[in-house]
Protein backbone atom coordinates (compact mmCIF):
# COMPACT_ATOMS: atom_id res chain seq x y z
CA UNK A 1 0.00 0.00 0.00
CA UNK A 2 1.36 3.35 -0.85
CA UNK A 3 1.76 6.47 1.21
CA UNK A 4 -0.85 9.57 1.68
CA UNK A 5 -0.15 12.06 4.72
CA UNK A 6 -2.80 11.01 7.27
CA UNK A 7 -1.73 7.58 7.18
CA UNK A 8 1.45 8.40 7.33
CA UNK A 9 1.18 11.42 10.23
CA UNK A 10 -0.79 8.96 12.16
CA UNK A 11 1.68 6.15 11.61
CA UNK A 12 4.59 8.46 12.96
CA UNK A 13 2.88 9.69 15.59
CA UNK A 14 4.10 7.19 18.18
CA UNK A 15 7.57 8.00 16.89
CA UNK A 16 7.39 11.65 17.47
CA UNK A 17 8.32 11.20 21.08
CA UNK A 18 9.36 14.52 22.51
CA UNK A 19 10.04 16.32 19.17
CA UNK A 20 9.23 19.62 18.28
CA UNK A 21 7.04 19.06 15.36
CA UNK A 22 6.42 22.14 12.60
CA UNK A 23 4.29 21.83 9.80
CA UNK A 24 4.43 24.30 6.88
CA UNK A 25 1.72 25.80 6.20
CA UNK A 26 -1.84 24.39 4.41
CA UNK A 27 -2.30 20.66 3.67
CA UNK A 28 0.95 20.04 5.86
CA UNK A 29 -0.40 21.85 8.84
CA UNK A 30 -4.02 20.83 8.13
CA UNK A 31 -3.41 16.98 7.93
CA UNK A 32 -1.03 17.01 10.55
CA UNK A 33 -3.86 18.57 13.28
CA UNK A 34 -5.91 16.12 12.34
CA UNK A 35 -3.91 12.95 12.16
CA UNK A 36 -1.60 13.48 14.91
CA UNK A 37 -2.26 16.98 16.92
CA UNK A 38 0.05 17.28 20.01
CA UNK A 39 1.00 20.09 22.44
CA UNK A 40 4.17 20.18 20.57
CA UNK A 41 3.25 20.93 17.28
CA UNK A 42 3.48 24.12 15.31
CA UNK A 43 1.58 24.81 12.40
CA UNK A 44 2.91 27.38 10.51
CA UNK A 45 -0.64 29.33 8.94
CA UNK A 46 1.34 31.39 6.05
CA UNK A 47 4.85 31.85 4.72
CA UNK A 48 5.40 29.25 1.95
CA UNK A 49 8.78 27.92 1.55
CA UNK A 50 9.79 28.91 5.27
CA UNK A 51 9.16 25.64 7.04
CA UNK A 52 12.67 24.53 6.85
CA UNK A 53 14.19 28.05 7.89
CA UNK A 54 11.77 28.17 10.90
CA UNK A 55 13.36 23.96 11.65
CA UNK A 56 16.49 25.13 11.50
CA UNK A 57 16.15 28.26 14.04
CA UNK A 58 14.57 25.89 16.11
CA UNK A 59 16.95 23.03 16.03
CA UNK A 60 19.73 26.09 16.56
CA UNK A 61 18.89 27.46 19.55
CA UNK A 62 17.05 24.11 21.21
CA UNK A 63 19.96 22.11 20.75
CA UNK A 64 19.20 18.98 23.21
CA UNK A 65 15.21 18.41 21.49
CA UNK A 66 15.02 16.82 18.31
CA UNK A 67 13.10 18.97 15.86
CA UNK A 68 11.01 17.65 13.32
CA UNK A 69 9.85 19.52 9.72
CA UNK A 70 6.90 18.72 7.93
CA UNK A 71 7.07 20.15 4.73
CA UNK A 72 5.30 19.42 1.19
CA UNK A 73 7.64 19.24 -2.02
CA UNK A 74 6.13 22.73 -3.54
CA UNK A 75 6.86 24.59 -0.36
CA UNK A 76 10.29 22.75 -0.43
CA UNK A 77 10.95 23.84 -4.16
CA UNK A 78 9.52 27.70 -3.17
CA UNK A 79 12.80 27.77 -0.95
CA UNK A 80 15.52 25.20 -1.68
CA UNK A 81 17.82 28.04 -0.69
CA UNK A 82 17.08 26.69 2.70
CA UNK A 83 18.27 23.03 2.25
CA UNK A 84 21.45 24.44 1.75
CA UNK A 85 21.59 26.46 4.41
CA UNK A 86 20.56 23.61 6.74
CA UNK A 87 23.66 21.88 5.06
CA UNK A 88 25.70 24.29 5.62
CA UNK A 89 24.32 24.38 9.63
CA UNK A 90 24.16 21.10 10.11
CA UNK A 91 22.44 20.46 13.29
CA UNK A 92 22.34 17.31 14.47
CA UNK A 93 18.62 17.32 16.00
CA UNK A 94 16.94 18.41 12.70
CA UNK A 95 15.09 15.77 10.52
CA UNK A 96 13.25 17.11 7.44
CA UNK A 97 10.29 14.79 5.92
CA UNK A 98 8.91 15.84 2.74
CA UNK A 99 5.54 14.60 1.75
CA UNK A 100 6.15 14.29 -1.78
CA UNK A 101 2.54 14.21 -3.50
CA UNK A 102 3.74 15.67 -6.65
CA UNK A 103 1.01 18.92 -6.52
CA UNK A 104 0.04 21.81 -4.70
CA UNK A 105 -2.58 20.15 -2.45
CA UNK A 106 -3.61 23.41 -0.82
CA UNK A 107 -4.19 25.70 -4.22
CA UNK A 108 -6.42 22.80 -6.13
CA UNK A 109 -3.72 19.84 -6.87
CA UNK A 110 -1.87 21.57 -9.99
CA UNK A 111 1.68 19.57 -10.33
CA UNK A 112 5.09 20.67 -9.13
CA UNK A 113 8.49 20.08 -10.75
CA UNK A 114 8.91 16.55 -8.58
CA UNK A 115 6.47 15.00 -11.44
CA UNK A 116 8.72 16.32 -13.80
CA UNK A 117 11.95 14.90 -12.51
CA UNK A 118 12.74 17.12 -9.81
CA UNK A 119 14.29 14.67 -7.07
CA UNK A 120 14.52 15.81 -3.54
CA UNK A 121 15.88 13.56 -1.92
CA UNK A 122 19.20 14.25 -4.74
CA UNK A 123 18.82 17.65 -3.84
CA UNK A 124 19.47 17.13 0.00
CA UNK A 125 22.16 14.53 -0.75
CA UNK A 126 24.12 17.49 -2.79
CA UNK A 127 23.45 20.02 -0.39
CA UNK A 128 25.71 17.87 1.94
CA UNK A 129 22.97 16.85 5.13
CA UNK A 130 24.15 13.71 6.86
CA UNK A 131 21.23 11.48 5.18
CA UNK A 132 18.72 11.88 2.44
CA UNK A 133 16.47 9.22 1.23
CA UNK A 134 13.05 8.68 -0.56
CA UNK A 135 10.89 5.80 1.06
CA UNK A 136 7.35 4.98 -0.43
CA UNK A 137 5.81 3.40 2.08
CA UNK A 138 4.91 2.63 5.66
CA UNK A 139 7.45 0.85 7.10
CA UNK A 140 10.16 1.98 5.31
CA UNK A 141 8.99 5.49 6.39
CA UNK A 142 9.09 4.64 10.08
CA UNK A 143 12.41 2.68 9.63
CA UNK A 144 14.06 5.80 8.11
CA UNK A 145 12.35 8.43 10.48
CA UNK A 146 13.85 6.00 13.59
CA UNK A 147 17.13 5.76 12.15
CA UNK A 148 17.52 9.36 11.38
CA UNK A 149 16.55 10.02 15.49
CA UNK A 150 19.63 7.53 16.40
CA UNK A 151 22.21 9.33 14.26
CA UNK A 152 23.56 13.23 13.74
CA UNK A 153 21.69 15.13 11.37
CA UNK A 154 20.23 16.91 9.69
CA UNK A 155 18.86 14.33 7.67
CA UNK A 156 16.26 14.04 4.92
CA UNK A 157 13.52 12.06 4.65
CA UNK A 158 11.53 12.15 1.30
CA UNK A 159 7.94 10.20 1.58
CA UNK A 160 6.82 9.82 -2.03
CA UNK A 161 2.67 10.17 -1.43
CA UNK A 162 1.54 8.54 -4.35
CA UNK A 163 -2.29 7.67 -2.89
CA UNK A 164 -4.69 11.19 -2.89
CA UNK A 165 -5.87 12.18 1.11
CA UNK A 166 -9.01 13.52 1.45
CA UNK A 167 -9.23 16.95 2.20
CA UNK A 168 -9.78 17.96 6.23
CA UNK A 169 -12.81 19.13 7.37
CA UNK A 170 -13.17 22.47 8.64
CA UNK A 171 -13.07 20.97 11.97
CA UNK A 172 -10.21 19.19 11.98
CA UNK A 173 -8.30 21.90 10.75
CA UNK A 174 -6.27 23.96 13.17
CA UNK A 175 -8.16 26.56 14.81
CA UNK A 176 -7.13 30.08 13.66
CA UNK A 177 -4.87 30.69 17.60
CA UNK A 178 -1.44 31.04 16.75
CA UNK A 179 0.35 28.30 19.24
CA UNK A 180 3.81 29.86 18.87
CA UNK A 181 3.70 31.06 22.51
CA UNK A 182 2.60 27.38 23.77
CA UNK A 183 5.55 25.61 21.80
CA UNK A 184 7.99 28.36 23.02
CA UNK A 185 6.94 28.08 26.23
CA UNK A 186 7.71 24.25 26.29
CA UNK A 187 11.35 25.30 25.00
CA UNK A 188 12.34 28.45 27.19
CA UNK A 189 13.90 27.49 30.56
CA UNK A 190 12.88 29.54 33.47
CA UNK B 1 31.44 71.78 9.17
CA UNK B 2 31.38 68.41 11.07
CA UNK B 3 31.43 66.73 8.23
CA UNK B 4 35.09 65.97 7.56
CA UNK B 5 35.98 62.47 7.62
CA UNK B 6 37.83 62.29 10.54
CA UNK B 7 34.82 63.18 12.76
CA UNK B 8 32.87 60.81 10.81
CA UNK B 9 34.65 57.52 11.43
CA UNK B 10 36.31 58.54 14.82
CA UNK B 11 33.61 56.45 15.89
CA UNK B 12 33.07 53.25 13.98
CA UNK B 13 29.80 52.29 13.28
CA UNK B 14 30.32 48.41 13.35
CA UNK B 15 31.99 48.30 16.55
CA UNK B 16 28.60 50.10 18.38
CA UNK B 17 26.31 47.69 16.42
CA UNK B 18 28.40 44.88 17.89
CA UNK B 19 28.17 46.98 21.65
CA UNK B 20 24.44 47.23 21.34
CA UNK B 21 24.53 43.39 20.63
CA UNK B 22 26.53 42.63 23.68
CA UNK B 23 24.32 45.38 26.42
CA UNK B 24 20.74 43.28 24.55
CA UNK B 25 22.75 40.04 25.42
CA UNK B 26 21.95 39.24 21.74
CA UNK B 27 23.79 36.20 20.69
CA UNK B 28 22.92 35.60 17.22
CA UNK B 29 23.18 37.37 13.87
CA UNK B 30 21.28 36.00 11.00
CA UNK B 31 22.49 38.00 7.51
CA UNK B 32 23.01 38.30 3.90
CA UNK B 33 26.07 39.74 3.19
CA UNK B 34 26.51 43.27 2.09
CA UNK B 35 29.44 45.17 2.12
CA UNK B 36 27.91 48.08 4.70
CA UNK B 37 27.30 45.22 6.77
CA UNK B 38 30.30 43.47 6.34
CA UNK B 39 32.93 44.62 9.45
CA UNK B 40 29.98 44.06 11.23
CA UNK B 41 29.89 40.48 10.52
CA UNK B 42 33.31 40.25 10.26
CA UNK B 43 34.16 41.23 13.67
CA UNK B 44 31.41 39.10 15.20
CA UNK B 45 33.01 35.97 13.99
CA UNK B 46 35.86 36.59 16.04
CA UNK B 47 33.61 36.64 18.97
CA UNK B 48 31.28 34.72 20.94
CA UNK B 49 27.70 35.64 18.35
CA UNK B 50 27.19 32.84 16.43
CA UNK B 51 26.77 33.57 12.95
CA UNK B 52 23.79 32.52 10.33
CA UNK B 53 24.17 33.11 6.74
CA UNK B 54 21.08 32.85 4.85
CA UNK B 55 20.67 32.38 0.53
CA UNK B 56 17.86 35.06 1.03
CA UNK B 57 16.55 37.69 3.48
CA UNK B 58 12.95 35.89 3.77
CA UNK B 59 14.46 32.65 4.68
CA UNK B 60 16.29 34.51 7.50
CA UNK B 61 12.93 35.98 8.79
CA UNK B 62 12.00 32.25 9.14
CA UNK B 63 15.06 31.44 11.16
CA UNK B 64 14.59 34.51 13.30
CA UNK B 65 11.14 33.25 13.90
CA UNK B 66 13.02 29.63 14.94
CA UNK B 67 15.12 31.57 17.48
CA UNK B 68 12.37 33.08 18.78
CA UNK B 69 10.31 30.08 19.53
CA UNK B 70 13.55 28.59 20.56
CA UNK B 71 14.05 31.30 23.15
CA UNK B 72 17.19 32.93 21.38
CA UNK B 73 16.96 36.39 20.83
CA UNK B 74 18.94 37.44 17.56
CA UNK B 75 18.78 40.04 14.90
CA UNK B 76 18.38 39.85 11.27
CA UNK B 77 20.74 42.28 9.24
CA UNK B 78 19.79 42.78 5.68
CA UNK B 79 20.11 45.44 2.76
CA UNK B 80 17.11 47.57 1.77
CA UNK B 81 16.44 45.56 -1.27
CA UNK B 82 16.65 42.35 0.86
CA UNK B 83 13.50 43.99 2.57
CA UNK B 84 11.66 43.97 -0.99
CA UNK B 85 12.71 39.74 -0.79
CA UNK B 86 10.87 39.64 2.16
CA UNK B 87 7.67 41.25 2.24
CA UNK B 88 5.32 38.13 2.20
CA UNK B 89 7.27 36.40 5.65
CA UNK B 90 7.42 39.65 7.67
CA UNK B 91 3.59 39.85 6.52
CA UNK B 92 2.26 35.95 7.07
CA UNK B 93 4.99 34.87 9.55
CA UNK B 94 6.28 37.36 11.77
CA UNK B 95 3.63 39.96 11.93
CA UNK B 96 0.70 37.61 11.72
CA UNK B 97 2.00 35.48 14.60
CA UNK B 98 3.26 38.79 16.55
CA UNK B 99 6.70 37.06 16.41
CA UNK B 100 9.90 39.54 17.69
CA UNK B 101 12.09 40.41 14.90
CA UNK B 102 15.26 42.86 15.03
CA UNK B 103 16.19 44.25 11.93
CA UNK B 104 19.53 45.58 11.47
CA UNK B 105 18.65 47.37 7.73
CA UNK B 106 21.95 48.57 5.42
CA UNK B 107 20.12 51.55 4.03
CA UNK B 108 21.70 51.22 0.01
CA UNK B 109 20.72 54.04 -2.75
CA UNK B 110 21.10 57.10 -1.10
CA UNK B 111 22.86 59.78 -3.15
CA UNK B 112 26.53 59.20 -3.72
CA UNK B 113 25.85 55.68 -3.61
CA UNK B 114 26.99 54.88 -7.77
CA UNK B 115 25.07 51.61 -7.66
CA UNK B 116 21.63 52.88 -9.25
CA UNK B 117 19.61 49.56 -9.16
CA UNK B 118 20.17 49.92 -5.37
CA UNK B 119 18.21 53.24 -5.48
CA UNK B 120 14.62 52.32 -6.04
CA UNK B 121 14.44 50.20 -2.51
CA UNK B 122 16.37 52.86 -0.93
CA UNK B 123 13.54 55.52 -1.51
CA UNK B 124 10.61 53.35 -0.21
CA UNK B 125 11.74 50.83 1.81
CA UNK B 126 11.19 53.29 5.27
CA UNK B 127 7.70 53.83 3.72
CA UNK B 128 7.39 49.97 3.62
CA UNK B 129 8.18 49.56 7.29
CA UNK B 130 5.57 52.64 7.89
CA UNK B 131 2.91 50.64 5.73
CA UNK B 132 3.65 47.53 8.10
CA UNK B 133 3.31 49.42 10.94
CA UNK B 134 7.08 48.49 11.69
CA UNK B 135 8.78 50.88 14.10
CA UNK B 136 12.07 51.93 12.90
CA UNK B 137 14.58 54.18 13.76
CA UNK B 138 16.80 56.26 11.11
CA UNK B 139 20.41 56.49 12.23
CA UNK B 140 22.35 59.03 10.60
CA UNK B 141 24.90 59.87 13.27
CA UNK B 142 27.40 57.11 14.58
CA UNK B 143 27.46 58.25 18.18
CA UNK B 144 23.85 57.13 18.56
CA UNK B 145 24.11 53.64 16.36
CA UNK B 146 24.36 51.80 20.19
CA UNK B 147 21.81 53.73 21.80
CA UNK B 148 19.12 53.13 18.73
CA UNK B 149 19.84 49.59 17.76
CA UNK B 150 19.82 48.61 21.34
CA UNK B 151 16.28 50.80 21.58
CA UNK B 152 15.21 49.03 18.65
CA UNK B 153 15.72 45.11 19.63
CA UNK B 154 14.08 45.83 23.11
CA UNK B 155 11.99 47.49 21.20
CA UNK B 156 10.75 44.25 19.32
CA UNK B 157 10.67 41.84 22.14
CA UNK B 158 8.88 44.67 24.17
CA UNK B 159 5.78 44.36 21.50
CA UNK B 160 6.17 41.26 19.39
CA UNK B 161 6.69 42.61 16.24
CA UNK B 162 9.44 43.01 13.57
CA UNK B 163 11.67 46.64 13.99
CA UNK B 164 13.99 47.92 12.55
CA UNK B 165 17.17 50.59 12.69
CA UNK B 166 17.84 51.78 9.34
CA UNK B 167 21.62 52.64 8.80
CA UNK B 168 22.17 55.56 6.63
CA UNK B 169 25.28 56.89 4.52
CA UNK B 170 25.71 59.65 7.20
CA UNK B 171 26.44 56.84 9.94
CA UNK B 172 28.64 54.59 8.50
CA UNK B 173 30.81 56.62 5.74
CA UNK B 174 29.10 54.72 2.76
CA UNK B 175 30.39 51.48 1.10
CA UNK B 176 28.79 51.51 -2.76
CA UNK B 177 29.47 47.89 -3.86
Amino acid sequence: MGLNRMRAYAALRPEFGDAVVIATLGYSSWCLYAAAHRESNLYLRGSMGLGVPVGLGVALAAPRRRVVVCEGDGSVLMNLGGLATVGACGPPNLTILVFDDGRYMTTGGQATHTRRGADLARVGLAVGVSSSRTVRDEASLIEAFTAAGAAPGPHIVVATCDEPDSRPSAADMPPPYINVEQVRAQLVVG
Amino acid sequence: MATDTASLTAIDYADEVLGALRDEDVKRIVYVPDSVLAPIVERASCSSLDLVSVTREEEGMGVMAGFYVGGEKAILMLQSSGLGNSLNALGSLLIASRIPCPMLVSLRGEIGDRNFAQVPWSRVAPQVLDLLAIQSVRITDPATVRHDVGEMVRSAYRWHYPTAAVLTRAATGGVDD
